[in-house]
């Protein structure tokens, strides 16, 4: 056991000094160069620890479970490291300058003061790693607008962990009430609820759901419909709106919520809009709520969340959209107005705006 | 639009708790078993410390309230391997950080097993989370 642990660790090291060589520290873009510094900083730092573990190998048996423990936890760090963000940042291009360009040009906008890296690598949707400040995109994303108003729920995240919390104790206060609420409608009115779901109501929305539904506000306040729009966007590629997990609250509720949302910031008219497109898509769609979708979506929480996200917006002095804006965010909302009310000419608008943006903004 | 920020950063606190638990434990069972080089008295204090924080987190994130994502399911993994319920582990819990703070001599074998049993739970919940990450 010992010599196959001995050249694991030292097959690790290796690792960690191939990441090192893989990332420029003096990328000329300054933001990279930052996440460059944290990353070093990170493997340096995983670098020491593998060789005190060689040292620990020589000790007697009782240690072993522990170092064997630790190798574990490095090894999964670092290989979490490369596939997350060195392997990503290593290939640096011209789609992730142009996107992390308009991220950070958007973030001014708005007063948001952290500015993440943003790549166009991902294989999934879009993803943030907080620690790193770095949010993955699809490789095309760089040349369409209709789903960047998403960046911003990204951004929220972002804040959540690195600024300040984007939804706390209002939320929490909330989702108890509404606890005790329906057990005394159990006790007097007998509505019928399975005895798992309070149990199970408390721990996604706890642990799971109130971050993501924060996210959307947020997004909402600070892009306005066009945030609205990318959602639906999203959601005509799902298979059901009404479908929920313990990770992922029903799209169906976020779609009324962030309705709710634009309602709340009185943009009445495209909030109206959008619905109108949402019942539409439902009612086509034919597609029908399981029974506990009510029990697990009540409307009082999600206000909570919002309210709790609008002090915190207003706490950081960040700006909302209020539909007079020019820049990133009307460009956004633009670009979903045009592409309902003229078609024809979207694509080459699209390109055209993507290229004076280009032009007009560097980093 | 994803779960994955949340999944993320419970990746790393789990991951991290596991490297600060076993790199303490390395320390307390050199100086509890004389085993050379024996770690200095700062070290050894650090040690204590780190355990005792850890045992402090996973007794206050476990107490009545909601079940919470990681922690509730490493209690209910130490649980099952020691045959005792949820309430049973708690107190063994406090009574380990009670003699984790006073002196590394009062740690017996009792409490040793106990936190290498932690230890298991949290490599095993850190793992759980590294596979869900790249495997969404």
């Amino acid at each position: 056991m010992i010599p196959l642990l001995e050249g694991a660790i030292n097959a690790l090291i290796i690792r960690v000094n191939h990441l090192m060589t893989l990332l420029n520290p003096d990328h000329p873009v300054s933001l990279v160069r930052e996440r460059v510094r944290d990353i070093f900083k990170d493997l340096h730092n995983q670098h020491t620890s593998l060789k005190q573990l060689l040292v620990e190998l020589e000790g007697p048996e009782t240690l072993l479970s522990n170092v064997l423990r630790l190798y574990n936890a490095i090894a999964r760090e670092v290989y979490e490291i490369e596939a997350s963000v060195v392997g990503p940042l290593s290939r640096w291009g011209e789609e992730d300058k142009k996107l992390t360009v308009l991220t950070v040009t958007a973030c001014k906008e708005v007063k948001i003061k952290e500015f993440p890296v943003v790549l166009a690598t991902s294989e999934m949707y879009y993803r943030i790693f907080p620690k790193y400040g770095v949010i993955t995109v699809p490789a095309t994303e760089s040349r369409g607008l209709l789903n960047l108003p998403d960046l911003f729920h990204e951004l929220g995240h972002y804040g959540h962990y690195h600024r300040q919390k984007i939804f706390s104790n209002r939320t929490l206060v909330s989702i108890r009430a509404y606890l005790d609420k329906t057990e005394q409608e159990q006790q007097r009115l007998a509505r019928p609820i399975k005895p798992d779901w309070p149990k199970d109501f408390e721990y996604v929305w706890t642990n799971r759901w109130a971050e993501e539904i924060a996210c959307d506000v947020f997004a909402t306040f600070l892009v306005g419909p066009a945030y609205g729009w990318a959602n639906l966007h999203l959601i005509l590629r799902q298979p059901t709106p009404f479908g929920f997990s313990i990770t992922h609250p029903a799209d169906a509720a976020r779609m009324d919520n962030i309705l709710r949302v634009l309602k709340r910031m009185e943009l009445h008219e495209p909030a109206q809009e959008i619905e109108s497109a949402w019942n539409k898509f439902k009612q086509t769609q034919g597609y029908q709520p399981p029974i506990e979708y009510t029990f697990f979506h009540p409307e009082e929480v999600f206000t909570a969340i919002a309210e709790d996200v609008e002090d915190s917006i207003e706490e950081a002095k960040l700006h909302c959209y209020d539909g007079n804006r020019s820049g990133v965010i009307q460009i956004l909302n633009e670009a979903w107005s045009r592409l309902r009310s003229n078609l024809a000419n979207y694509i080459e608008w699209e390109s055209q705006r993507i290229e004076n943006f280009e032009i007009s903004n560097r980093i | 639009m994803s779960q994955f920020a949340r999944l993320h950063q419970e990746f790393e606190d789990v991951t991290g708790l596991s490297k600060r638990l076993n790199q303490a434990l390395l320390i307390l069972k050199r100086a509890i078993g004389h085993i050379e080089p024996i770690p200095d008295a700062r070290r050894q204090e650090d040690a204590k410390k780190d355990i005792s924080d850890i045992l402090r987190f996973l007794l206050e994130k476990t107490e009545s309230g909601p079940r919470r994502s990681w922690t509730g399911s490493i209690l209910d993994e130490i649980s099952k391997v020691r045959r005792r319920s949820n309430e049973e582990t708690r107190g063994e819990l406090q009574t380990c950080l009670i003699r984790t703070g006073e002196s590394p001599n009062q740690v017996g074998a009792d409490d040793l097993q106990l936190l290498d049993q932690i230890g298991t739970a949290l490599d095993q919940s850190s793992a759980a989370l590294y596979r869900e990450l790249i495997h969404p």
